[in-house]
């Protein structure tokens, strides 16, 4: 089954990501800032990153264009799962070389659907 | 005063830290209870429960912008005793504000409340859209 980086800065959040993910059978591991997640994806490839933007030491969107700059994350699925609905901020994750925008509160089978969509 | 009801608000973030973290470590006993048990009408109600939980952390967001805005002022008036201010420095700062919000109810209380400078001429550029909560966008 594929594995699934899940970043957010907030614990309780990786752990609702993670049960929803967890629960369709997904194997999920967990950063709480983008400087982790980078550390790493440089180690490990994953199938699929959903993260947080709002986080210290590194936002959201800035771990996705580091990301697309590794060699093994170029095709990577990366979804940003944000509070952000502002659409200028939406337009930089794209940019930045998101795969698709998700906003908070999101609805768990909706988000299995949307995983299951892109990992295909 | 400000910087009382700034600390306040600190404080109260902190605090709800603890109940929610217990409750979100409840709630994954029970998903896990649950699958192991091979009861899948719980399934439904557990996604609701995963859902809901996500309002604290708008909830969390939300204050947080507040607080730092609020920060902001603080220290704007205090320096302002000494420099002064132009409208266009309170004007920045509100837009600044406006931008970290997270719902078009949260936008137009602000600016019910706070309009825009010239806020009353419509404006002729089209209004870019904000994504609604929960909203899913592929690229």
């Amino acid at each position: 089954m594929s594995r699934i980086l899940a970043v957010d800065d907030s614990a309780s959040m990786r752990q609702i990501v993670s049960t929803a993910l967890q629960g369709a059978g997904y194997e999920v591991v967990m950063a709480a800032d983008g400087d982790e997640a980078l550390e790493f994806a440089r180690r490990e490839a994953v199938d699929l990153v959903i993260t947080d933007v709002n986080m210290p030491n590194m936002d959201g969107i800035t771990l996705v264009r580091e990301l697309r700059r590794l060699a093994a994350y170029r095709m990577t699925p990366l979804l940003v799962l944000t509070t952000e609905a502002n659409p200028e901020k939406k337009a930089e994750g794209k940019s930045a070389g998101a795969t698709g925008w998700v906003v908070k509160p999101f609805n768990p089978e909706r988000l299995l659907a949307t995983v299951a969509k892109v990992l295909v | 005063m400000l910087a009382v009801a700034v600390s306040q608000l600190e404080l109260a973030l902190r605090e709800s830290q603890g109940p929610l973290q217990h409750l979100t470590d409840a709630i994954v006993r029970i998903n896990q209870a649950a699958r192991a048990a091979g009861t899948p009408q719980l399934g439904g109600e557990l996604a609701v429960c995963l859902e809901q939980l996500q309002f604290y952390d708008r909830m969390t967001q939300h204050l947080s912008h507040l607080r730092d805005f609020m920060s902001s002022m603080t220290v704007a008036i205090e320096s302002g005793t000494r420099d002064g201010h132009s409208e266009a420095d309170w004007e920045r700062m509100r837009n600044r504000f406006r931008e970290r919000l997270i719902s078009d109810a949260q936008r137009g209380l602000l600016d019910l409340i706070a309009p825009a400078a010239g806020a009353g001429a419509p404006s002729r550029e089209p209004q870019l859209q904000h994504a609604e909560p929960g909203s899913i966008e592929l690229f």
